[in-house]
Formats: structure tokens, sequence, C-alpha cells
């Protein structure tokens, strides 16, 4: 029974796609409305995406500098283990995971809100294709912003360390810097964007199904809101496996 | 002009509309009346499209909507105005960006052109002084005359209107209703109007069909209501108010 509804959630959710993947009715109003959710949605997710990002750096600098008890690593390690850490996983899953809480939720309640006050239902009877009038503007937006917010994290993450290194005096800024540039491989930048890229997709695709889909008051779009919230974040999980498989 | 002919609708095993058949004349009041959960927002859903029926037919001026491509259906859309109980504003635009919204998707005019539209739409409705105010700094009221000159934007051939006066005031509802009767007059719209309120249907009643249990179970106009016999159950309906019953016909 579950695994039935499931796969008719699934085949909902393909079918919402297939009327969200059509011609703007109006472009200038599909390019004006995609700006206005590039603002919302991912301009005002750069303070918390760099707040845990400088922190989460820090921590994987202390963390690290406490296991490192060998003598024959070299100092440098340091550096070079946590910018591997923030690249190719910390800055596009994890902050994917935080963003689907909360550009997420956001989407799911905004959208299950229009449905529940007739809002959509006024644009169907506009003749307006409301799934496409709606959520493209946000899954371009989530598209187009993730990774900008991936190469935020980087840096942001890189700095937090740096400054930990030197504050504790750990190691020497130079020594954090060699380390970040050791053995680098611009090849897994490319990977982690492309992975922004795809959970740019699922956050923004997923909440919105879960809002434009809600029936009944209130209540149900805190359900939905939530439930999104929990969808999200185990496809982000699971396509992470599938990506890195793919990708790597 | 509507007519519904012999209209059925059920969800899941209950069936809410059952062989119904009336019709909706243009230039005048349409007004489906009956208790809570009659069937009356679900025939107005189906005549608007929002709901398939399972069988008959819903002929806007001989077109059979329930066999329209989306296409047509769009088509026959940009042709209709609803107002919602809720009003359905969009709440991240101002009333004047709600009144222009089908304008800016749906017609071709210039900016300058719109604006005027918009001013006389609002001018219409008495709401020129709100112009950049956003839904949720209006009253219910206020609310739903910037719905209704959202509706009449594109100068609908067909008005549909659902309980426009719920969460109104008795005054406020019949400056509404006075609305919707000057439009309909005005432009010679087929208004459509799904009400439980009997002011409302005192009113502006020029037409009434009378729901019960989803059934067709009186037809007839403001004039008639109040002396018809046939229908115990609209008898019910109208004169549940205890200011009303005085005046209940004694039965036979």
């Amino acid at each position: 029974m579950i695994i039935a509804d499931q796969i008719s959630s699934f085949g909902s959710y393909v079918k919402l796609m297939g009327r969200v993947f059509t011609r703007p009715d109006r472009f200038k109003l599909f390019a004006k409305s995609t700006v206005r959710e590039y603002n919302s949605l991912v301009i005002d997710s750069i303070g918390i995406v760099c707040i845990i990002s400088l922190f989460i750096g820090a921590v994987c600098c202390i963390q690290i500098q406490s296991k490192m008890f060998s003598p024959l690593l070299p100092r440098y390690t340091l550096g070079y283990t946590t910018r591997e850490i923030l690249i190719l996983e910390f800055s596009s899953s994890i902050i994917a995971l935080i963003l689907a809480g909360k550009v997420g939720s956001n989407i799911a309640s905004e959208i299950g809100t229009m449905r529940i006050t007739e809002q959509i239902d006024a644009l169907d009877i506009m003749g307006v294709n409301s799934a496409n009038f709606l959520i493209l503007p946000k899954i371009v937006a989530m598209i187009v912003g993730m990774p900008m917010l991936g190469i935020f994290s980087i840096f942001l993450g890189l700095i937090g360390g740096g400054l930990i290194a030197e504050l504790f005096g750990t190691l020497p800024i130079t020594d954090y810097i060699y380390g970040i540039q050791t053995s680098f491989e611009p090849g897994s930048v490319w990977y982690s964007l492309k992975k922004c890229l795809f959970y740019g997709f699922l956050i923004s695709s997923i909440a919105s199904y879960f809002g434009y889909t809600v029936k009944g008051g209130a209540t149900q779009v805190g359900k939905a809101a939530t439930d999104s919230v929990v969808i999200t974040s185990i496809m982000i999980l699971l396509w992470d496996i599938i990506l890195t498989k793919i990708l790597i | 002009m509507i007519e519904v002919k012999d209209l059925n609708k059920s969800f899941e095993d209950q069936q809410v509309l059952r062989d119904v058949s009336c019709t909706f004349r243009p230039g005048i009041n349409n007004l489906i009346i009956g208790q809570s959960g009659s069937g009356k927002t679900v025939l107005l859903k189906c005549i608007i499209g929002l709901h398939s029926p399972d069988s008959g037919q819903i002929l806007a001026n001989g077109i059979d909507i329930t066999s329209l491509s989306d296409k047509e259906m769009k088509a026959f859309h940009r042709q209709v105005g609803v107002l919602f109980q809720g009003s359905a504003l969009f709440d991240s635009m101002t009333v004047a960006e709600n009144v222009a919204f089908p304008l800016v998707m749906f017609s071709n005019q210039t900016v300058k052109e719109r604006e005027k539209r918009v001013k006389f739409c609002l001018d219409r409705v008495g709401m020129n002084q709100a112009l950049d105010k956003f839904p949720n700094e209006l009253s219910g009221g206020m609310q739903k005359r910037a719905a209704i000159a959202r509706a009449i934007a594109m100068n609908p051939k067909y008005l549909f209107c659902d309980e426009p006066n719920s969460g109104l005031d008795p005054q406020r509802s019949i400056l509404i209703d006075q609305l919707l009767d000057d439009i309909t007059k005005e432009y010679n719209i087929t208004t459509v109007i799904n009400t439980h309120d009997m002011n409302s249907v005192l009113g502006i009643g020029d037409n009434i069909t009378f729901l019960a249990k989803g059934k067709v179970e009186w037809v007839g106009t403001k004039d008639e209501i109040l002396q018809q016999k046939e229908s115990t159950t609209l008898q019910d309906f109208i004169y549940a108010s205890p200011i009303l019953q005085s005046l209940r016909p004694k039965a036979v």
C-alpha cells in the first residue's frame, strides 16, 4: 500500500514537472519572477551559508589537527584535508541539506498557502499554466544559485579553517595555504558544482510538488512543508551516493 | 448563456450532483442557492472547469465545455471572470498589479492602456484609493471589490461568484450585491452567484436555482420564492431565520 502510494506520488511529481517545463506564457514576466525568486531563495540564504561554512571549516580544522599524531604527516596536511572535505562533501551535500530545510519549507509553505487560498485556482481559471508560472522561476533560480552558494561555502569554510589555525597557533597560515594548494584538482570543484546544480533542482522541485498538491487547510500546509524537508533530505543523500559513483 | 444538462458528479462513492439541469442567462443575476453541502460549489467548479463532471453537458453559448481540449479550455477561461470565496488576490502583488495581471498575461495593451483599464476597473468598484496597497492591508469587503475589479478587467462574458458575501457584514454584503447587479446589467454578463445569503436572494435574485442534496429542487425568481409552496426543503431554508419565520406561508 505504502509502495503503491509512493509510486503514485512519483507519477504525479513527473506529471507536474511535465507541466512546469513548458514555454512560459510571457517571457518578460518569467524573467522578472526568476530574479525575484533568486533574491528571496538564493541571496537571502548567503548569510546562513556563510556562517555555517565558516564554523564548519573551523571545526574541521580543529578536529583534523587533534587527530594528527604521526610526526611523519606533513603539517600542511591540515589545509589539504580541510579543503578536500569542504569541496567534496560539505559545500555541496551538507549545504544542500541545510537549504532543504530553509528554502524547501519556504517554497512548500508559500505554494501550499496559495493553493488553500484558491490563488492557484484563480491562475488556472485565468488560463495561466499555474505550475509553470509559479514553479519554473523557483527551479531556475535554485539551479543557477546553488553552485554560487557552493563556491561561497568552499571559500568561507577554508577561511574559517585558516582563521582557527592562525588563532590557535597550531599551524602557520603559509603552511595552511600551501596545504590548500597541494595536489589541487580543479575537477573536484566541477564535481562539487555539478552536485550543487542537481541539488538545486531537487530542493526546489520536490518542495514545489508538496506545496502544489496540498489539500485542506493550514495544518496540511505545515505538514507539506515538513514532508518536503524530509523527502528532499532523503533524496539528497540518495543522489549523493549515485552522483558520487557516476562523477568520480 | 450557460445551459447545464443532466450533470452528475461524484467523489469516490459519494454522489454530489444528480442529474442537475439549469439555465443561466446573460444580463441577469443567476443565483444558485442551497444549504451547505448541497453541491453549489461543486456545480460552480464544474461549470468553470475546475472539476470534470462524470456525465452530462455544460453548454456555454451552445459549445459543450466538458469536451473542450486544453487549448480550447484556456480560450474559454479568458472569457471568464471568477470571484472566489476568499477573494484569492495574489498576496505578493498590489491591488493595481492584481487587476493588471490578466491584462499583462493575455492582452497586447501598452503600459498606458493597461494603467487606464486598471484605473477604470478599480474606479468602477470604488477602489481607486487602494491602488498601491497589498491585499493584507485591505478589509474583507475591499478585498472582494478588488477581486471583482480583477474579474472584470478582461471584459468577461461570464462572471462566477462563489459566496461573494461570506465574511462580510450585512451592509457590505448589500454593497457587493449591488455592485455585481450593476456590472451584470451594464455589460450584459452571464453572472452566476453561489450564495446562501437570503438578503442576496431577495435583493438580486433574478433567476434562482435551489439545490438540495445535489438535485435541482426549485427554479424561480425573487418575487416567486416567498410564495412558493412546492418545496418544503426550500421553505425550511428560506425561513430558517427567526425574523422571517413569521412570514412563512401556512401549510394547506
